[in-house]
């Protein structure tokens, strides 16, 4: 019986009579321990773990990912919420060309140095980066057991897991972080528009240069 | 049959010269495994097997074996043994043929429970003598032969047998009702095999690898009669009374390279 197997007594013990002499019977039950594995089995344990353990990875990427796009929403709106303010505040003293110059500030010069991502490219870069996780678990899975049980493999496959995942949610990170620092499409448009109906009706105010006029009334679809 | 009080009979056991007491787990280790009591196995599994017969503390220190005789032997000359036999030349023990370990890779048996070239060694090694030195890793018992190891935990080599033991319980056939038998050469069993427990079970964790024998005579002559103290456990054994992954257990009377009675582990 291999170890660990439990030897359960059934019934009562009996003494019996034998060539030998007399003898004590102890009638039993074992029960084999299901808890040993085989050596293939074993062997194959690195592997098991490795994939069980890239599997959770690339779950709590997933998780992370979700987690980081809420706290960036939430800034975002926050972020918009306060330039918002800061333009109607600006407008409300009649100081419309600073006004002008906070929105420009915020967005069309960030704009112009630096190519950001729309929210849906950026959920479309998330996505792609998990899958090209899922790839590589696929990838490490076609190996057979005997691959993870050398050293440098094993090493390399484990570098690379903790690698991927973390590298996901820092380029992420990143993603999310440059959008905070302008506002979206759709509340530029509509800070815009405000500003234009504000600027026709006071007929003053505009700025001067005509570079400046350009940029609202283009978004007003009058440019 | 004599009809009197087994208890009784185990109190008298105790009163005998050198009486002892075996070494029985609680069920809490049953279910923490092989794993969770000796630690997994080395991957390379060859190389840690010879490491653990050739280049460990006790690999050249002598130990006798209780049965086969008496037979004086070391971990390296075992390991020699079954791996690469010298034609010719003496091993220690009675009876022992050096037949090249191609032999018993080829076997049907081997075969056809896909035993690995190290599980084959490792059965082979357990059924000679180092099975007192795994057993006594596993039991913990006896003292003098635990501190004989000098730390060697013999685990990947435990490893490979309980693995060829799986393996080969998968593919052996047994008969219904069969029984089998084990003789405790004079070993009393501890206090939970007669009282019950909360559970109303009475009984106890074998540690080692237990060996078993069809024939009900030769578990008696293991019983301990010179020493006072005879008694023979005796179970059934077949796929509805023991696990049925693991099948029961298991006959390795084929080709096990000393002439021993046929034993069932």
């Amino acid at each position: 019986m291999p170890p660990l197997s439990n030897l359960e007594v059934v019934g009562d013990a009996h003494m019996e009579d034998t060539p030998k002499g007399v003898v004590m019977v102890i009638p039993l039950r074992i029960n084999v321990n299901l808890k040993s594995l085989t050596m293939d089995e074993l062997q194959g344990r690195r592997k098991l773990l490795h994939i069980s353990m890239m599997q959770n990875l690339l779950a709590e990427a997933h998780r992370d990912l979700t987690d980081l796009d809420k706290k960036a929403d939430a800034i975002e709106e926050e972020n918009k919420t306060r330039i918002k303010h800061k333009i109607l505040a600006k407008m409300l003293k009649g100081t419309l060309s600073t006004a002008f110059e906070t929105w420009r500030e915020n967005t069309v010069e960030n704009n112009s140095v630096r190519k950001k991502l729309t929210l849906t490219e950026a959920f479309a870069e998330k996505e792609k980066m998990l899958d090209e996780f899922k790839t590589l678990v696929t990838e490490m899975n076609n190996k057979d057991g005997e691959w993870f049980n050398d050293d440098n493999h094993y090493k390399d496959a484990m570098t690379w897991s903790l690698d991927t995942k973390s590298g996901i949610i820092r380029k992420y990170r990143e993603i999310r972080s440059e959008r905070f620092k302008r506002f979206s499409p759709e509340i530029k448009h509509r800070v815009l528009i405000s500003k234009c109906i504000l600027w026709a009706r006071e007929g003053t105010g505009l700025p001067d240069s005509q570079q400046h006029q350009a940029v609202p009334l283009a978004c007003c679809g009058r440019g | 049959m004599q009809d009197f009080d087994a208890k009784t009979a185990n109190a008298k056991f105790a009163m005998t010269d050198g009486a002892f007491v075996g070494n029985f787990a609680q069920i809490e280790l049953f279910f923490k495994g092989l794993d969770g009591y000796i630690g997994l196995p080395n991957h390379q599994v060859f190389q840690q097997m010879e490491v653990e017969h050739c280049a460990s503390l006790d690999s050249l220190d002598t130990f006798v074996t209780t049965n086969y005789g008496g037979t004086q032997t070391n971990p390296r000359m075992e390991w020699g043994f079954v791996v690469c036999p010298v034609k010719g030349k003496k091993y220690p023990g009675i009876i022992r043929q050096a037949d090249p370990l191609d032999r018993f890779l080829k076997d049907p048996t081997a075969v056809s429970a896909g035993l690995t070239r190290e599980e084959v060694i490792a059965i082979r090694l357990f059924t000679g003598p180092m099975f007192m030195k795994y057993n006594a890793r596993l039991r913990q018992f006896p003292a003098a032969l635990v501190a004989a190891l000098k730390g060697n935990g013999f685990v990947t080599t435990i490893h490979a047998v309980v693995s060829a033991i799986i393996k080969l319980s998968r593919t052996w056939k047994i008969p219904y009702d069969r029984k089998v038998y084990r003789g405790l050469g004079g070993m009393l069993l501890p206090q939970k095999f007669w009282d019950e427990d909360a559970f109303g079970c009475r009984g106890g964790v074998e540690l080692g690898i237990m060996s078993t024998t069809t024939t009900r005579d030769i578990a008696i002559m293991y019983s301990g009669t010179e020493k006072g103290r005879p008694t023979i456990l005796k179970s059934k054994s077949g796929r509805s009374t023991v696990a049925h992954l693991c099948g029961g257990s298991v006959n390795i009377r084929v080709r096990t390279r000393l002439s021993c009675p046929p034993s069932r582990i």
